[in-house]
């Protein structure tokens, strides 16, 4: 099966861990309502890796709610006006894209569990929880 | 140094995001003489004043592009994509 | 609710500003001074002098006046011993005649006597302490900002300015200084409170720190970009200049009206005002209603010095002598120009407003309100009369430079106001010459007998007010990159060594010392089979028409006539012919390769391939996959049989030699295959998706395990290359080696007709060397470190690049630089622990010189 960058992340975290098209995704982490109302009041983050282009560098992460402007300008200099730009989270180079529930970040593979310690850390005075990909349906429904 | 400077691809970012990467000079042919190559790859001008030059946008589109700019105040006049 | 000071319970109020509570509490002495421990009380209460610092809660030069009181804060006094109000080092104002203006660079002129006096001068002067390294450490964050306009001050000038710029439909940023809630929230703009802007940088970026922007962070600096800048700073009140005028109890006017009205406390019971503005003036209506006597009101120029010991007990002037608790001093208001001055804009005198005002501002900039120094009038005769100069006088009280300091500094030659600055320290303290430095220029001017204006003005550089080290370094953000089989390697117990942002294990703990660990590795490789993670390797795809004639040009051998399916090494010089990089190419189709570069140098090679290409025309498109691939070696003799149960490609020589490529599935995952050997024994270098990272190392790991597979690190990986001699760019290479001293000219094609540093390695082919990197072998088994000393009959030869101990040789080797005329000669000595040990050159690979254990 393929792996996110994250994979052992998620185990360690307690993930209920499922396959969804060839790669192993976390559904939750506890509670999928739970972290979808998190994500809706503050802020939260899903790791969306497994939506993936053959051969991409990159591991996706979406991180959603009314906070995440406040949470990734602690990370970038970038503008988020923009729609999708090049720019940098945490020192590292990164793909920013807004996204209807916030903003979609592709983080080269290699520094993704650096990066999204880096923006839980952010995230902490706001509350900042991950969510799976139960909740992340949940959001889009 | 903090100024901006406009990436043709990517718009005006803080010089942060860019790699330096010399002033813009002219390579000789083979064939040319030894004092045209010495001239090339050790001299610079080091212009006081508005100087073309290389750019490269290291955290965004990771493309070279040349700058004309005034090194005594940063003032960055013109960016394009090099022909 | 309270406060602990030096151990002692202060209560707080609603309010309360550290030093408001210490004062309430009858604290008078706030710090001692720094050179000669002179008690020092509030002065300015706004943050802009040195008189309040303390530790609070372990950070040290707190400004106390300005920091919100808080139950539990502890606080501690700075620079006295025993305590503030008995400081046995205020034995130092005897010894003044011993410590005059520059009195380190007259008596320490010897460096040693310095370095002894240095450390005792460090205890007793000085401005606090850091805290130790085991100090619990504070949060520190960064945040990034942008607005349309952004306005530093939230006075009412300030504030009318964000409101008239946000009315215009702009997006508006106030940073001001003030506690939350003295600037009213506003939903036109947003509000920065507790926050000042120390800062002004290209690009109307301004560094801002923000205090507990919540409650888990200490500080948090703020990057803010504006399209336009409104400085609204205002203008702040300067102490003025008389003996003893920096006695506990003289308080300037406006300190004296926040501690009345901000915090309800009354500051004395009966005062003088020092004032231009004779009559009843605002002040004295304003200590009378809360009870404080009057006593006298007296102008600067009458004033001759305050009395008194550890505190003001009265003021002698011209006119008679006033007993008092409490002198007022009606200052110069200043215009707080420093970020308008950062910014590019000029300082120009105004005689009227006794001040410099800012003039000229760059586009994008503008002030408005008290900045502009519109109103000010000034409060004293500019500059004060020789006859005031003493050594009790003090101009900067962040330093202690009094006005007889000054004058004897002009009459020692440092008669520019930038020298003056520099001679005398004075400008220079935490401060930052908000108190002290309309004095200076006003001094330098009398004693060199030129007007204000041409003395001119020091300049403004950020920070200003200082920052702490903690909010410049902000949250700790070093990247951690991990190959895909990070976690796999962890399991299997890997030491990890740095490799730019890389973690790679540097051997696996499989015994008890590192030497043991590394020779199971290394035997593994040898006789059996080892696996190495080789994903920190660069990787570059380069696809197009224009391919061949790219690499042609940039490297230096031949690839346009590499035929698919066949790998070359690759070696990148600049013009100057000096190595730069190597790796391998290989060519999957007539216009596709793929290029492998050292892990420290992708970036580097991604920027000069692009480079190249800039501007060029050519078809050629250059694809960093370097985190999109995983990439292992696996190596040894039983290469072959671990490989061959997992994958349909076949495996002979015959089907797939030494330098070949093919892409076929490994474990069921389509992977490239590079037969090459870095290591010197069979092997393939295998590169696949980076999500299938952890599926293929395990099943090489489980399918390896019958023949007796290890993983391998990069300590055995340097002793294996090093027994084959293959150079390590940027290790055994430095940034003056070219290809023909490093022995390696065969990679060079003169034959092409252009290519990146032919030139200079066409005048280097023929040119005799300077120096040639050569194997050598100790005659005994010490291991010299990288970078000894290669010595020839004694004097100094060369260095060491590497040097391991060889188990095929059975003897410690290593490459080094030597002098020509010392390569020739087979007879060296090399330093180990600082002893000359002898070894013999060698020109010879130690390790399977023919290469046979490669194409086996």
């Amino acid at each position: 099966m393929k792996r996110s960058a994250l994979h052992r992340w998620h185990e360690k975290a307690g993930a209920t861990l499922a396959e969804e098209q060839g790669w192993s995704v976390p559904l939750r982490y506890s509670n999928a309502k739970q972290e979808a109302d998190r994500a809706t009041a503050s802020v939260g983050i899903c790791d969306l890796s497994h939506i993936h282009e053959p051969l991409s560098p990159y591991a996706r992460f979406l991180i959603a709610g009314p906070d995440t402007r406040a949470v990734l300008s602690k990370l970038t200099s970038l503008n988020l006006d923009l729609t999708a730009a090049y720019g940098s989270v945490a020192h590292v180079r990164c793909l920013f894209m807004r996204d209807d529930l916030g903003y979609l970040v592709m983080v080269p593979r290699d520094y993704a569990e650096f990066a999204w310690e880096a923006i839980l850390e952010a995230g902490e005075e706001f509350h900042i929880a991950p969510f799976g990909l139960e909740a992340c349906w949940r959001l889009e429904a | 140094m903090s100024f901006l400077l406009a990436c043709p691809e990517c718009g005006e970012r803080s010089a942060y995001e860019f790699r330096f990467g010399g002033e813009v000079k002219s390579r000789p042919q083979q064939g040319d003489s030894e004092e045209a190559w010495f001239q090339y790859i050790y001299t610079k001008a080091n212009e006081a004043g508005e100087q073309e030059e290389w750019w490269f946008h290291r955290n965004g589109c990771r493309k070279w592009f040349q700058a004309l700019r005034d090194t005594r105040t940063n003032t960055v006049i013109a960016t394009w994509k090099p022909e | 609710m309270a406060i602990h000071f030096n151990g002692r319970q202060i209560p707080i109020q609603e309010g309360d500003t550290v030093a408001s509570a210490l004062y309430r509490a009858g604290q008078r002495i706030f710090t001692r001074s720094f050179k000669y421990h002179r008690p020092r009380g509030l002065l300015c209460c706004a943050g802009n002098c040195p008189n309040c610092l303390m530790n609070v809660d372990g950070i040290p030069n707190v400004r106390t006046c300005i920091t919100p009181a808080r139950a539990g804060m502890a606080v501690k006094h700075q620079n006295a011993r025993p305590s503030l109000d008995f400081d046995y080092l205020a034995i130092a104002q005897r010894f003044d005649w011993m410590m005059p203006v520059g009195w380190y660079y007259k008596h320490f002129t010897n460096p040693r006597m310095w370095h002894l006096a240095e450390a005792q001068i460090r205890k007793v002067a000085g401005l606090g302490e850091a805290p130790p390294p085991d100090a619990p450490e504070a949060v520190y964050e960064h945040a990034h900002m942008q607005a349309g306009v952004a306005v530093i001050g939230g006075g009412e000038a300030g504030l009318k300015a964000a409101r008239e710029a946000a009315e215009q439909g702009e997006r508006v940023v106030v940073v001001d200084d003030q506690p939350r809630g003295v600037v009213p929230a506003d939903s036109k703009f947003s509000l920065l409170s507790r926050s000042y802007c120390f800062g002004f940088y290209e690009g109307n970026l301004l560094g801002v720190l923000q205090s507990e922007p919540h409650s888990g962070a200490r500080e948090r600096l703020v990057h803010l970009r504006a399209k336009r800048v409104v400085v609204a700073t205002g203008a702040y009140e300067a102490p003025l200049t008389f003996k003893n005028n920096d006695l506990p109890g003289i308080m300037l006017s406006t300190a004296v009206w926040r501690l009345i009205h901000r915090h309800g406390i009354q500051p004395g019971t009966s005062a003088v005002i020092i004032s231009n503005e004779l009559g009843d003036s605002n002040i004295a209506a304003e200590l009378r209603n809360v009870g404080i006597a009057v006593v006298a009101s007296v102008p600067p120029s009458d004033v001759l010095e305050a009395t008194g010991g550890k505190h003001v007990t009265g003021l002698r002037t011209s006119r008679g002598n006033y007993a008092c608790d409490l002198v007022v001093t009606c200052g110069h208001r200043i215009p707080d120009a420093g970020l308008l001055s950062q910014a590019g804009a000029k300082l120009r005198w105004s005689a009227e407003a006794g001040a410099f005002v800012p003039v000229e501002f760059p586009p994008n900039v503008t002030a408005v309100g008290d900045v502009l120094g519109a109103g000010l009038k000034a409060a004293a005769m500019l500059p004060a009369p020789a006859e005031t100069t003493n050594k009790r006088t003090f101009v900067c009280l962040c330093n202690d430079v009094t006005t007889q300091d000054l004058s004897d500094s002009v009459a020692e030659g440092f008669d520019h106001i930038e020298l003056l600055k520099r001679y005398t320290t004075a400008t220079m303290g935490p401060c930052q010459g908000r108190m002290c430095q309309l004095q200076a220029i006003g001094i330098c001017a009398r004693e060199t007998r030129r007007s204000i204006p041409e003395t001119g003005v020091t300049t403004s550089r950020p920070p200003n007010p200082g920052v702490t080290l903690g909010a410049l370094g902000g949250a700790r953000h070093h990247p951690i990159r991990r190959t895909p089989m990070h976690h796999q390697h962890a399991d299997l117990g890997a030491v990890w060594m740095d490799m730019g942002d890389w973690k790679r294990p540097r051997y696996y703990k499989s015994a008890q010392t590192e030497r043991e660990c590394v020779q199971q590795e290394y035997a593994a490789v040898r006789q059996a089979v080892g696996v190495i993670d080789v994903s920190t390797l660069g990787k570059l795809s380069l696809k197009g028409r224009d391919s061949g004639k790219l690499l042609d040009k940039v490297y230096t051998s031949r690839f346009s006539d590499l035929k698919p399916g066949r790998v070359r090494y690759a070696m990148l010089c600049d013009e100057a012919g000096i190595m730069l990089d190597d790796g391998t190419i290989s060519r999957q189709a007539d216009h596709e390769f793929f290029i492998t570069t050292t892990t420290g140098n992708l970036d580097f090679v991604e920027q000069w391939l692009e480079w190249w290409l800039a501007g060029a025309g050519w078809d050629a498109q250059v694809n960093n996959l370097t985190s999109a691939l995983a990439a292992v070696n696996l190596a040894g003799p039983k290469a072959r049989d671990v490989l061959s149960a997992l994958t349909d490609c076949k495996l002979s020589n015959d089907a797939f030699p030494y330098m070949a490529c093919r892409s076929a599935n490994v474990a069921g995952v389509p992977a490239l295959l590079m037969r090459i050997g870095f290591v010197g024994e069979t092997g393939w270098e295998i590169h696949y998706p980076a999500e299938s990272g952890e599926h293929l190392w395990s099943a090489l790991m489980d399918t390896g395990r019958t023949y007796g597979i290890r993983p391998f690190g990069v300590e055995a990986q340097r002793l294996l290359r090093l027994e084959k001699r293959h150079v390590i760019v940027g290790v055994d290479t430095d940034a003056l080696t070219n290809p023909y001293e490093a022995g390696m000219g065969w990679v060079v094609k003169h034959d092409k007709n252009d290519f990146i540093g032919k030139f200079a390695l066409g005048k280097l082919q023929g040119a005799p060397a300077q120096q040639s990197l050569v194997g050598f072998t100790m005659s005994a088994n010490e291991i010299p470190e990288d970078g000894a000393a290669i010595l020839v009959n004694g004097a100094l030869a060369g260095r060491v690049t590497s040097a391991r101990y060889s188990p095929a040789v059975q003897k410690a080797i290593g490459l080094g630089w030597v002098t020509t005329a010392a390569a020739e000669g087979a007879s060296v000595e090399v330093r180990v622990a600082g002893r000359p040990v002898k070894a013999t050159v060698t020109q010879h690979v130690f390790y399977d010189p023919e290469g046979a254990r490669l194409r086996m």
